[in-house]
């Protein structure tokens, strides 16, 4: 973020298998991080059984911009010149 | 390869989590489970033996196939000798921690899996069992 003049952070987690909430933490803390340096951090790629199990552990990431595929992230990376609405 | 049951990790280290839960992973898939039932079982796992890492030090986590009637099932066993649980009604309330973690791991690993028994008792240490049954056949 510091050395580019980057939008934001793109975090692919397509090849999680499995996310537990010290991991969230981890995702979370690295989102208001990069929020607080004036970026947006998108997730992606999240398998259906990882999204199910952390759903049923009672994760929320409530805040946290999410997209299908990197592709698409990139795409609303891009064209946001307003600036990405985060949920809630 | 029964003969790999039951399967027994010492968690000494933060990196000894990763090794728990891919002895859990591989026991879950080779007893047939999905691949939704297998990432809640590897969730749990994991959730359990980060607590023994942040509150006890170390433990170990014992994994092996049970049955009953019909069905069969995998168990995983999370013990250690720390401090023990003072409180574990509140310990099972989503948002309560001790530590500084989100206060998800106990009442999350419940919920993803079928049973839960906790044991424990204050400077002796905690022992937790959870099951989880494979449904269908």
């Amino acid at each position: 973020m510091e050395r580019s003049p980057a939008r934001g952070v793109v975090l692919d987690v397509s090849a999680v298998e499995s996310l537990d909430s010290f991991f969230a933490r981890t995702i979370a803390e690295t989102t208001r991080m990069v929020g607080l340096m004036g970026g947006h951090t998108i997730l992606t790629g999240m398998r259906p059984s990882v999204a199910i199990t952390i759903t049923q552990l009672g994760l929320t990431l409530g805040k946290m911009r999410t997209a299908l595929t990197v592709d698409r992230a990139f795409h609303i990376l891009r064209d946001g010149s307003q600036p990405v609405q985060n949920h809630e | 390869m029964n003969d790999s049951f039951p399967e027994e990790v010492a968690l000494r280290t933060e990196t000894d989590i990763v090794v728990v839960r891919k002895s859990v992973r591989e026991a879950a898939i080779r007893l047939g489970f999905g691949i939704t039932d297998v990432t809640r079982i590897i969730t749990a796992a994991s959730e359990l033996a980060r607590n023994v890492f942040l509150y006890a030090g170390s433990g170990v986590v014992r994994c092996r196939v049970v049955s009953r009637s019909d069905q069969v099932g995998l168990e995983l066993i999370v013990e250690d000798h720390g401090p023990g649980i003072a409180d574990i009604d509140r310990a099972m309330q989503p948002g309560y921690t001790t530590g500084n973690g989100l206060g998800l791991g106990l009442p999350g690993a419940k919920r993803l899996m079928d049973e839960m028994e906790i044991e424990s008792e204050a400077g002796k240490g905690t022992k937790i069992t959870v099951k989880k049954w494979r449904k269908g056949t």
